[in-house]
């Protein structure tokens, strides 16, 4: 009975310590005093994850046939062999041929849009079931990524740097509940160059919802998106394409619009990213829109 | 003997991690992720009790907390798997037997964690995530999966520290979960090695 108490009593005092780190983190923000902690975690797992994720393992399974000779067998697994090794250089070259395409896309956005990006791998997403959209990418300090920089690919927006290391870095998703992106509408006219101003949050899966301050703005479904730019570029550097409006409705309890934003980006199948190091010199504008 | 438990328990919550990141790097599966910590945490749990399930919940999440690709507020894996943790040991307790009921066990405890998190991002002003339904059953399902092949692995572990001469103590009465740990990554350590 007395054992069992001191566990309860163990348990509150955790659960208590967990809940005041999950405050201070939260409600800290950039000067949160956990930082430096998570700078550390990420300097030392930085290389691990790298290396785990360089390490491809081939994964050969043999099954032992019955009923078949030595000589048999010895020729099956040799064939066998051969075959596994035909296919994964099959798969290898269409993986590099999949990432030159990514590429290529992106080093189009760069150069269109005028931003000065480093390419980069996502080596692995944080599972989803926590409610958080975050990856590590294989680019950090060494390539002169800061903590607050834009992450795009070929098609938009992907999020933000929040922790770097020296050769990776953790990038919160635009689809992460705690992003917070200015957004405009593409088109001329209002401040900013776009139709209308407002503040895109994640949603979580396939979803940004899109506060509009101005409750008169037309909003027409199918208006793209774009970001509206931070100020000095950081952490979101103007002009860069988010998605299309596929709703519209009243804020309940506001007089601002709520609409709901479909991205480009698919966000559990990102490959290939871009970190914007310098913002362009002139804002894009709707340079960057996807025809239609 | 207590730096080498420390820096073995350290090595033990490096290789878990390690594996976890592996597991995320390899797969992607579809609206969740095998959740590796939380079936490690239920079978130290279910071998050791609520209070080792605990302090090995604690002590896994605040580390996963800590490195990439975790961008969320330092200390929701810490909580949540400390709970988990808990609750395991408690209801391992009640009832003994089969590999079924632990894994389970590890599938509820995965179907719960989703909701957990969402409350507790509810709880420092967030704005909780869509499709956190779907999320819960998936991530039951692939937490499921793994755990079978978790369970033997940590018994195992926790089976050298005991053939080695170290007390068995099932009851955990006096037994502080840390020390049970120590002797889980003492173990795991050598046999990384």
């Amino acid at each position: 009975m007395r054992a069992d108490k001191g566990t309860r009593l163990l348990l509150a005092v955790l659960l208590a310590a967990a809940f005041a780190m999950i405050t201070m983190d939260a409600r800290g923000g950039t000067r949160s005093p956990l930082r430096p902690l998570r700078a550390g975690g990420e300097a030392a797992f930085g290389p691990v994850a790298r290396t785990v994720a360089g390490a491809t393992e081939p994964v050969a399974s043999f099954v032992h046939g019955f009923g078949h000779s030595d000589a048999d067998r010895e020729q099956i697994a040799k064939l066998k062999a051969e075959n596994a090794a035909l296919r994964e250089q099959n798969e290898t070259s269409a993986d590099a041929r999949a990432r030159a395409a990514e590429l290529d896309k992106l080093l189009h956005v760069a150069s269109v849009g005028g931003y000065r990006t480093v390419p980069a791998r996502v080596l692995a997403f944080a599972p989803r079931q926590q409610g958080a959209w975050s990856a590590t990418i294989d680019a950090g300090t060494v390539d002169g990524v800061r903590p607050g920089m834009t992450v795009l690919d070929g098609d938009g927006l992907v999020g933000r740097t929040v922790t770097v290391g020296a050769g990776t870095a953790t990038v919160l998703l635009a689809a992460d509940p705690r992003c917070t992106v200015g957004v405009r509408t593409a088109g001329a006219g209002g401040p900013g160059g776009g139709g209308a101003v407002g503040l895109a949050t994640g949603g979580g899966a396939g979803e940004l919802s899109v506060q509009f301050y101005d409750p008169q703005a037309d909003i027409p479904i199918g208006t793209p998106v774009l970001t509206f730019g931070s100020g000095g570029g950081s952490p979101f550097v103007p002009g860069v394409p988010l998605g299309t409006v596929t709703s519209v409705r009243p804020t309940p309890g506001a007089l601002t619009r709520t609409a709901t934003v479909k991205p480009y980006v698919d966000y559990g199948g990102v490959q290939t990213v871009g970190v914007v190091l310098t913002p362009p010199r002139t804002d894009p504008r709707d340079a960057l829109v996807p025809p239609k | 003997m207590r730096l080498t438990g420390i820096l073995a328990l350290l090595c033990g919550v490096a290789l878990v991690l390690t594996l976890q990141d592996a597991l995320l790097a390899a797969v992607r599966l579809p609206l969740a992720a095998p959740d590796l910590l939380l079936a490690v945490v239920g079978a130290v749990a279910v071998a050791r009790g609520p209070r080792a399930g605990l302090v090995a919940g604690f002590l896994l999440g605040l580390a996963a907390d800590l490195v990439p690709p975790a961008a969320h507020p330092v200390g929701d894996q810490a909580f949540v798997l400390c709970l988990s943790g808990y609750l395991a040991g408690r209801v391992a307790t009640a009832m003994r037997g089969s590999v079924v009921r632990p894994v389970l066990l590890v599938a509820c405890l995965a179907a719960l964690a989703p909701f957990l998190y969402t409350a507790l991002d509810y709880a420092v002003g967030g704005g909780g995530f869509r499709g956190v339904v779907a999320a819960a059953v998936a991530s039951a399902f692939y937490s499921g999966l793994i755990t079978p092949f978790v369970l033997p692995v940590v018994g195992f572990v926790l089976g050298r520290g005991e053939s080695r001469g170290l007390p068995t103590q099932r009851s955990h009465s006096r037994l502080p979960g840390v020390k049970t740990l120590n002797r889980r990554a003492s173990a795991g350590s050598t046999q990384g090695l």
